[in-house]
């Protein structure tokens, strides 16, 4: 059934135009694929050497939870920013708690590191390096994420670019705490967790223009 | 879509053919007036013709399609409202005899555009469409119970709008 005229030109336009196009890969393979960046570099990072106490670190059961969390709602974020540029299966608000949920354990078991001053003072050189090395970290993976969206149709570019920036900058944070061997709490908290979270509000605010669908 | 996809030209224009008037039946709730609703059309369409790769076969057409025109239609309708910002009113237009005519579903329109997204979408689907709760939500791709919650809101704004 042909409803109007201004229907039969635009499909007569577009039909003209149907030429054979390359399917986007499913979510999932595509998540995959992106999956061999962060463990690249954590491949890479090992190669450099990951903290000394690591392997009594990771015999705290806390510790490990915090980076389970952490990489959870990383990999979640990444997974659903790569979903939602495909039309009709972008996030929905449960899986965006889920995250948000995920990341609230992770600072919880954060706060719960001891708060030296002192140390945190001390170390504002190393403070500055790690924030510097949480976001290179995060700039591959998040910049395949971007490319990877911007195949698709993106139609919330905030929201895409958030999750993607909370997809990369989550595997930095979990990358750096393998690789960084200070515990202390305003330290975690203003070299780790600040850079993920501006980056994050970063992304978001720029992906409104960059991935427009 | 398959077909389409694969550049087969008459499955696609098969295919556009058959998705016309419900998508412009659903694109109605948006824009007031037919030219508005031709425009919003042929976008969602190209729309539709640029996204064409990013349909997965195995997965129902309809969550696509229809993300697609609520998205572009909601898009259409804030740079409406954003360039309504700028208009200048004016006291008597030309077109005002005419258009008293039309009052009532002037009016209407009035309304229903002050309402948020979600509740005019809700009220035009349930009242004006007169489709049920679930095909609704189903539509609207949410649940039943937030479908409601909206229309109920929708009321209570409307009539809040209509004693002013």
């Amino acid at each position: 059934m042909k409803p109007t005229s201004v229907h039969d030109s635009i499909v007569e336009r577009l039909v003209a135009d149907a030429k054979p196009v390359r399917r986007l890969w499913p979510p999932r393979r595509r998540f995959l694929v992106w999956l061999g960046m962060p463990l690249a570099l954590l491949v890479a990072l090992a190669w450099l050497g990951l903290r000394p106490d690591l392997a009594q670190r990771l015999a705290s059961p806390l510790y490990v939870l915090e980076l389970l969390a952490v990489l959870a709602a990383a990999l979640g974020a990444a997974a659903l920013g790569l979903r939602s540029a495909v039309p009709g299966r972008t996030p929905t608000r449960g899986e965006i708690v889920a995250l948000v949920l995920l990341l609230a354990v992770a600072a919880i078991l954060v706060w719960r590191q001891p708060l030296n001053l002192e140390v945190a003072v001390s170390q504002f050189a190393l403070g500055r390096a790690c924030a510097a090395r949480t976001l290179a970290l995060a700039v591959a993976p998040f910049l395949l994420l971007v490319v990877a969206i911007r195949r698709g149709l993106p139609l919330q570019g905030s929201t895409s670019a958030a999750l993607a920036g909370a997809g990369a900058l989550g595997a930095a944070f979990v990358l750096m705490r393998l690789f960084c061997p200070m515990d202390e709490l305003l330290h975690l908290a203003v070299w780790h967790a600040l850079p993920v979270i501006a980056g994050v509000g970063l992304a978001a605010v720029l992906g409104r223009r960059v991935l427009r669908g | 879509m398959e077909r389409a996809q694969a550049g087969d030209r008459e499955a696609y224009r098969e295919l556009l053919d058959s998705i016309g008037p419900m998508l412009r039946a659903f694109l109605r709730r948006w824009v007031a007036n037919a030219e508005d609703l031709d425009d919003l059309y042929q976008e969602v369409l190209m729309t539709l013709h640029r996204a064409r790769h990013t349909y997965d076969p195995g997965l129902p057409l309809e969550p696509w399609l229809f993300a697609i025109a609520r998205n572009t239609a909601a898009d259409h309708h804030r740079r409406r409202t954003a360039r309504a910002r700028w208009e200048v009113l004016v006291d008597v237009t030309p077109e005002t005899v005419a258009e008293a005519e039309h009052a009532p579903t002037a009016r209407l329109d009035e309304i229903l555009g002050n309402l948020p997204d979600g509740q005019r979408e809700a009220f035009e689907m349930l009242k004006l469409e007169g489709l049920s709760v679930q095909a609704g939500a189903e539509r609207a791709g949410v649940s039943p119970g937030t479908l409601k919650v909206r229309a109920h809101r929708a009321y209570k704004t409307i009539k809040a709008l209509l004693r002013r």
